[in-house]
């Protein structure tokens, strides 16, 4: 279960210094189905401040079974949030081995259709308009 | 809030982690219909059907706060590297009017971003007034896992339960 929840507190920011009315409620909610909060393995905010009076905050959270594998282990990535204010969660979560049967396509090393494809792309790229494209700015 | 559940367990009998996992927790073993020698795979332009073995989900999740550059940037980038995404207020941009009893001009019918890679699951109320907060993406290559938006479970602009299982 995961998301932003829009809740501060004490008990995942240790930058804020109060409890909210909302946390009991929300804590009892993932209990009753066997989730318990998780932390990430680089703490750190995850909704940064639009300006500079405003702090920091600890606003999506991840609970998870804690006999999962992936409990405790999801990264925050500060640097790829632009341009939302919010940092995006990776998280792994473990479960029993699932077999999904798929198809893998590919062309042969060397064929004809490998060099008709390489081809075609080449073509294709020639016959983009690049007059607007004056400099690696305007790309 | 984005809630996943998981079905019953698999009925088929487990597979050994085989080979180079093409993504995290995946492995891949080729299935026994497909076996050929290799003079026969160099005479098609190679398709075969496969076994995927999954480990683990791996979840891409942010509040885009409406940015639809930053929806179909996460969309086409994680499309290699995560099997589920959850996306918080997402996007809204209008696609038609559709016939009212109360409005002469029509309500307004509002759709949010997609991409060829992924299904999208959202509460189905699309009207103005009431436009889903959240949105979850299932990468295509898990379409056998059958994923489901369990609406009957709940039903709220601000939650997702997704329930999957494989039979």
């Amino acid at each position: 279960m995961t998301g932003n929840f829009n809740i501060r507190d004490s008990d995942w920011d240790s930058n804020f210094h109060h409890y909210s009315i909302h946390t009991e409620d929300l804590l009892t909610i993932a209990n009753s189905l066997g989730l318990e909060l998780s932390l990430p393995s680089n703490p750190g905010p995850t909704r940064f401040a639009d300006n500079s009076r405003d702090s920091n905050l600890v606003l999506d959270l991840v609970f998870l079974a804690p006999n999962n594998p992936g409990f405790g282990q999801y990264t925050l990535l500060p640097d790829l949030c632009k341009p939302s204010n919010h940092v995006p969660l990776v998280i792994h979560v473990g479960i029993n081995d699932e077999n999904i049967d798929t198809t893998i396509q590919s062309i042969k090393k060397n064929s004809e259709e490998k060099s008709d494809f390489i081809n075609e792309i080449r073509l294709n790229v020639k016959l983009l308009d690049t007059q607007a494209i004056t400099n690696r700015h305007t790309l | 809030m984005h809630q996943l559940q998981r079905g019953p367990p698999c009925q088929q009998p487990q597979v050994p982690i085989l080979e180079t996992p093409l993504l995290q927790g995946v492995a891949h073993k080729e299935s026994p219909s497909a076996q050929r020698n290799p003079s026969q795979l160099n005479s098609l332009n190679c398709e075969w059907p496969q076994t995927m073995i999954k480990h683990n989900l791996a979840i891409f999740s942010q509040n885009v706060r409406k940015s639809r550059i930053l929806t179909d940037t996460i969309l086409e980038t994680q499309k290699t590297l995560s099997n589920i995404i959850f996306i918080q207020e997402p996007l809204r941009f209008l696609i038609r009017r559709i016939p009212s009893h109360t409005d002469p001009y029509g309500d307004l019918l509002y759709r949010t971003s997609n991409h060829p890679n992924w299904s999208l699951f959202i509460q189905n109320d699309l009207s103005s007034d009431n436009f889903p907060c959240v949105a979850t993406y299932i990468n295509k290559c898990l379409a056998k896992l059958r994923f489901s938006l369990r609406l009957n479970i709940i039903n709220h602009c601000d939650i997702n339960v997704i329930a999957f299982h494989n039979h």
